[in-house]
């Protein structure tokens, strides 16, 4: 891949198969049968092309991808109904990492864990929001137990994703840029 | 990996760690009790909700308590044992207990029960 060359045509083409490939992995991500009763602890190997498409291409690009995965994987896998969850958490984390990858502070791993915590917490709200109310058990156990885990979870799958993707970016990606390494006194 | 990455980092885990923390010390010290359990000896009898009133006999073998539930608390309103210390004793949601030494018959709150009965009737 020429990293170099993001002219019209060619750069709709590896967006495409951006998309194809952040589909697939959701899809993969599906047949992964761990579930904690609620949806979000696989906080997303579709998040390892999120964070490529950010890094290499944009945030307009990432978002744009982020949006369509969740709705081709809704109608094609899941149902619209999940579509809440996943579109809302994969919308607001690629929000959330590009507003945190413009402070220079940062490297790609605390963005990842970043977004894939803000991943999981969205869809923890949204589940809070549907399932939740006026039940004050259930509240209790997930603010106290579930969304701690979700936490962990989020921070683990996004260090696994920025080894990865730093890994690919290495190799195809843009050239490395050595930043000074200070604290977010500056953005 | 930058410095603000390894605070991030800490203070994500560290959050999650305390909310893991504070939600076991809240479960195993200041659950409110929704229902009381009888005891005799070393042997559970019966359970009543607290939010439900009501009036129960409990006959043992040593003697006979009446329990009373109303507007959330538990008391012993007769007994026929010695002193009758046990009708000065109440359980509400926030805890408490009803020892009746003379009758071995410890009535407890369902979260004391849960961590075992051992503090109680010791
Ligand atoms: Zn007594």
């Amino acid at each position: 891949m020429q990293s170099q060359d993001k002219s019209g045509a060619a750069k709709l083409a590896k967006l495409g198969l951006m998309l194809a490939l952040a589909v697939i992995m959701g899809y993969v991500e599906l047949l992964i049968p761990i579930s904690l009763g609620m949806p979000g602890i696989k906080a997303g190997f579709a998040n390892i092309v999120i964070l490529f498409v950010l890094y290499t291409f944009g945030f307009k690009e990432a978002l744009m991808i982020s949006a369509l995965r969740t709705l081709i994987i809704a109608f094609l896998f899941t149902s619209p109904a999940m579509l809440l969850y996943s579109f809302t958490a994969s919308v607001v984390s690629t929000a959330i990492m590009n507003v945190y990858k413009r402070k220079s502070c940062f490297s790609i791993y605390g963005i990842s864990a970043l977004g894939g915590v803000a991943h999981n917490i969205t869809q923890f709200i949204v589940a809070l929001i549907i399932a939740a109310f006026g039940n004050r058990n259930a509240l209790g156990f997930m603010l106290s137990f579930y969304l701690p885990l979700l936490l962990l979870a989020g921070e683990a799958a996004g260090m696994i994703n920025a080894v990865i993707v730093n890994g690919i970016m290495r190799r195809v990606g843009p050239p490395h840029q050595k930043g000074k390494d200070s604290l977010c006194t500056h953005t | 990996m930058k410095k603000a990455d390894k605070i991030l980092l800490t203070v994500i885990t560290l959050s999650a760690v305390l909310i893991l923390a504070g939600g076991f010390i809240y479960r195993s010290c200041c659950k409110r009790a929704s229902a009381v359990e009888v005891w005799v000896s070393d042997e559970k009898m019966q359970s009543y909700p607290l939010d439900m009133d009501g009036v129960y006999e409990i006959t043992t073998a040593e003697g006979h308590n009446t329990l009373k539930i109303e507007k959330g608390e538990a008391r012993i309103i007769d007994a026929d044992c010695p002193g009758g210390d046990c009708m000065k004793m109440k359980i509400d949601q926030n805890g408490g207990s009803i020892i009746c030494l003379p009758h071995k018959l410890s009535i407890i709150p369902d979260r004391v029960a849960a961590e075992g009965t051992d503090a109680v009737t010791r």
